[in-house]
């Protein structure tokens, strides 16, 4: 990692140029101004798929700061193939696991299978009283078991392919697809009231 | 389970997309800045507890000391030990061996 194709100059252009990589490696230096960079290029990435796994702000503000505290423990190398973009959403969710195994030790004992059980699905009065679409999806969103909220999160909001989510999630494109595909017929159980409304 | 049909693929987007995210603290940015930086600065006080300059000195001060033992040698040392390292370097094997047997007899 060749610290002198960093720009010195960190504003304006010199900013663009400089890869994530080249970033951490003069951040771990000390330097405040390649720091104040990285964190400004990520913090919201961060704190948007933090935000759809907890529904929260303050709680999403929290883990976003927790994760970009550890940016800098990321290495890549002959070992690691993992590009740092996927490493930091790898992050938010390991974050989320560990918050989840916090909050719910009772059922930790197999996380996968934890991770399948619903948090509290709202009933179908529920989603109805709270009106609004928004907070209709945000509601059938946060009922998703942690994983399948992971992959809607990933694949729906964030974009990502699923070859990419599933290495965020470390699991296989076939996994990826099967979450897709129960998160769809639950979503579409507990938005079914909506199909009445006009688009 | 409830008899109410199931939404449609587009209109299941539609509402999804209707979820949005508020903006962040606009502290959130500059915290986790300052956390970083004293976070890195304080690993970096405990893995080498002398700031830079003082290792520029150190590494100075034991350059001249090699520099002034080096004088100090005998002729006769640095003599041999220039030719043996004369002799590797060009692969003269005769001239290596007579530098050996040059710097055996100082030994002696």
């Amino acid at each position: 990692m060749a610290l002198d194709r960093i720009p010195q100059d960190l504003t304006g252009a010199g900013a663009a140029q400089a890869t994530d990589a080249a970033l951490i490696a003069r951040s771990r230096t000390g330097d405040a101004a390649a720091i104040a960079l990285l964190v400004e290029r990520h913090a919201e990435d961060v704190y948007r798929i933090a935000y759809r796994l907890v529904g929260h702000k303050a709680q999403a503000e929290d883990i976003a700061q927790d994760v970009l505290m550890r940016m800098l423990s990321y290495r890549e190398g002959w070992l690691s193939k993992t590009s740092f973009h996927v490493w930091l959403r790898r992050a938010v969710y390991n974050r989320m696991v560990d918050v989840y195994r916090k909050n719910r030790p009772w059922q930790m004992s197999d996380l996968d299978a934890a991770a399948e059980t619903a948090d509290a699905m709202p009933s179908q009065d529920a989603v109805m009283a709270a009106g609004e679409t928004e907070a209709g999806v945000a509601a059938a969103v946060l009922a998703l078991p942690l994983r399948q909220r992971m992959a809607v999160t990933l694949c729906f909001f964030e974009h990502m392919s699923l070859a990419e989510a599933g290495a965020v999630m470390k699991v296989s494109v076939g996994a990826v697809e099967s979450l897709l595909h129960r998160a769809k017929q639950s979503l579409k159980q507990n938005l079914s009231h909506l199909e009445d409304r006009e688009p | 389970m409830s008899n109410t049909p199931e939404i449609s693929d587009a209109k299941l987007n539609a509402a999804m997309e209707s979820w949005r995210v508020p903006a962040p603290s606009p502290w959130l940015q500059a915290r986790a800045t300052q956390g970083l930086v004293q976070s890195v600065r304080a690993q970096r006080r405990t893995l080498w507890p002398f700031p830079p300059m003082r290792i520029a000195t150190l590494a100075t001060a034991t350059a001249m000391l090699g520099i002034v033992l080096g004088a100090a040698l005998p002729t006769e040392t640095q003599f041999a030990g220039a030719q043996a390292l004369s002799a590797q370097t060009n692969d003269d094997y005769a001239d290596a061996a007579d530098s050996v047997d040059v710097l055996q007899l100082i030994g002696e």
